[in-house]
């Protein structure tokens, strides 16, 4: 589905040069749910951000279903974005003037073949709520009427920065299941960006990163439920064996 | 979805809108007010300033005999009994002055055609009133430039009577019908009475221009005569197709003068018109203050919109929105289009001032 050929994105500033992401070759298949690990500066988001189309790469090539990227402008990225991606943020990021019902409309009113807003909420269990405003939310809540947003418009895959970043277990665990049972009822591609180990009990593959490289990729033969992961688990990454 | 979340938001945020609202407002009610207020003094000053036939320039002459005037065997004459100046000349001889006076006007009008040039007399006088030290300039009547205009009761018409301009006699408490000591002669007031010539009191030497100070005031040609006082003379003239004098002279054909002053360029004159540009200047400049205030703050929340709404304009642009719609579904829009109001509404008002 997507598959990236050395990548590579460099920041300058001045005379100083960072290299963020070296020479990624990676691929991710249709309907997999995809973990990606990494300590902070590891390269994760910039990585999150180049395949979405987010940030430009240095050099390297990125395709879409065979799709090349690396080329369209700014106004086809945007197009392909809204087309295709999807995006769970660790902030929720919900526009506070509307309704939950109407956050998840301006999902949906961007997609071309966008899924019924009432199936939503069933879905994510705020069919009650679906008059109230985010201030009059829980974070969990919250979190979840973001995930609605960003499944509105039916994209074929859906990137989440941290998106339990800011949860607690109970609630941590509603969302990652709820993206779970997309990923298994929709197939929709999930890719999920974390600090948090015992998220990638669920996943198809984990690929760990350091220090902008891909340092390991795992297949996992089974996956754990959402609510059976082991929660709180911390990544030890800096100690992992270079692939 | 869009105009619902711009609208609810706009309800919230009234309260800096309205403040925003009523900063332009105010800008465009300053500017307003203050052009149709001096709109208001400048009509009715032009249109008196033509009626009365102010001077488009003065010619200030010496106050004594050229060589050449002094070939003539009259003026020889009075000059050899001890008259020098022009008003000791006329004391002595009004006729010969006068001639003086008709010769020196056909000389300039050859030099500089198509102007119109006619004698204008003053004298000024010193006196105290209430302790204070005044100066009075008095002005003969004239008869085609730089007529008086009486804005009030009537022309003085017989040797007891005179007219004062209005500020004078109301920062002095003299009403029509009081009387008035002037040069040791009691005179009652007829009228208040203005010169086209004199905008602003400056009729001697001091950079007092205080109108309580310095009355204007028209007597009776034969008052006006008899009046013990130091007299001056200038020539003050038009140009007969309205253009621009050229205040520069050929100082060997004419001799007698010392200069040409355009009106525009005299403080005694011209100082009105200046003071009408200063007020333009000053209500566009108020506005322009005024605004630039109003774009401060516009800018400052357009600054904080943007900071505060910055991650949900990141999240929207990753949804799929393009960045106008992002700025749309917040409400930075808002700001903006105010903003934009108040530069449209300034670009106009720099166009009708420039008009």
């Amino acid at each position: 589905m997507i598959k990236l050929t050395g990548v590579t994105k460099t920041y300058q500033s001045r005379d100083i040069k960072t290299h963020a992401l070296i020479d990624i070759d990676l691929e991710i298949d249709e309907g997999e749910f995809v973990v990606i690990l990494g300590p902070s500066g590891s390269g994760k988001i910039t990585l999150l951000n180049v395949i979405s189309g987010l940030d430009r790469t240095t050099t390297g090539s990125i395709t879409f279903r065979g799709k090349e990227l690396t080329g369209l402008s700014d106004s086809e990225m945007t197009h392909f974005r809204r087309q295709h991606l999807g995006f769970i943020f660790q902030q929720y990021n919900l526009l506070q003037n509307l309704t939950v019902y109407e956050n998840i409309q301006v999902g949906a009113e961007i997609g071309t073949d966008p899924l019924d807003i009432d199936e939503l909420l069933a879905k994510i269990g705020l069919e009650k709520m679906r008059n109230k405003y985010p201030s009059q939310l829980s974070g969990g809540a919250q979190q979840r009427v973001s995930v609605a947003r960003s499944l509105a418009k039916n994209p074929a895959i859906i990137f989440c920065d941290e998106p339990t970043g800011f949860l607690d277990e109970e609630n941590s665990k509603n969302v990652l299941k709820l993206l779970q049972d997309l990923n298994r009822e929709y197939k929709k591609t999930i890719v999920v960006i974390t600090h948090n180990l015992g998220i990638s009990e669920m996943s198809d593959k984990v690929i760990k990163m350091n220090s902008g490289r891909i340092i390991e990729v795992t297949i996992n033969e089974t996956q754990k439920n959402a609510q059976d992961i082991q929660w709180g688990k911390g990544s030890d990454l800096l100690c992992c064996r270079k692939m | 979805m869009l105009q619902k979340n711009v609208m609810r938001d706009s309800r919230k945020k009234w309260m800096q809108l309205a403040a925003i609202g009523i900063i332009i407002i105010l800008s465009s009610l300053t500017y307003s007010m203050m052009f149709y207020g001096i709109s208001g003094i400048e009509e009715p000053t032009e249109s008196y300033l033509e009626d009365y036939n102010q001077e488009d320039f003065s010619v200030e002459m010496l106050n004594t005999v050229t060589e050449q005037e002094a070939q003539d065997p009259e003026i020889a004459n009075v000059l050899s009994e001890g008259s020098f100046s022009l008003s000791d000349i006329k004391k002595t001889d009004t006729e010969l002055f006068m001639r003086l006076m008709d010769n020196r006007i056909k000389a300039f009008e050859q030099q500089i055609p198509e102007t119109n040039l006619e004698l204008r007399q003053y004298k000024v006088a010193y006196f105290d009133w209430n302790g204070n030290s005044h100066t009075a300039l008095i002005a003969k009547d004239a008869e085609q430039i730089n007529r008086s205009f009486i804005e009030q009761g009537r022309k003085p018409s017989n040797i007891s009577e005179l007219a004062l301009n209005k500020i004078y006699a109301e920062k002095n408490n003299i009403e029509i019908g009081n009387s008035f000591v002037l040069g040791g002669e009691e005179y009652t007031v007829t009228g208040f009475v203005l010169f086209p010539d004199y905008t602003l009191p400056v009729f001697d030497d001091s950079f007092n221009f205080d109108a309580a100070l310095k009355p204007l005031v028209l007597l009776s040609d034969s008052a006006y005569e008899q009046l013990n006082a130091q007299e001056r003379f200038r020539l003050a003239g038009s140009t007969l197709d309205g253009s621009a004098i050229d205040t520069a002279f050929d100082k060997e054909q004419l001799p007698f003068i010392n200069q040409i002053l355009a009106t525009e360029n005299t403080t005694r004159s011209g100082a009105i018109y200046r003071k009408l540009d200063e007020g333009k200047t000053m209500s566009l400049g108020l506005s322009i203050f005024i605004a630039a205030i109003a774009v401060i703050i516009v800018s400052i929340m357009i600054f904080n919109l943007l900071h505060a709404e910055r991650s949900q304009i990141g999240i929207l642009k990753a949804l799929g929105y393009t960045g106008r719609k992002s700025l749309f579904l917040t409400s930075s829009q808002y700001p903006g289009s105010l903003s934009s109001c108040w530069l449209s509404a300034i670009c106009w008002a720099g166009l009708l001032l420039n008009r």
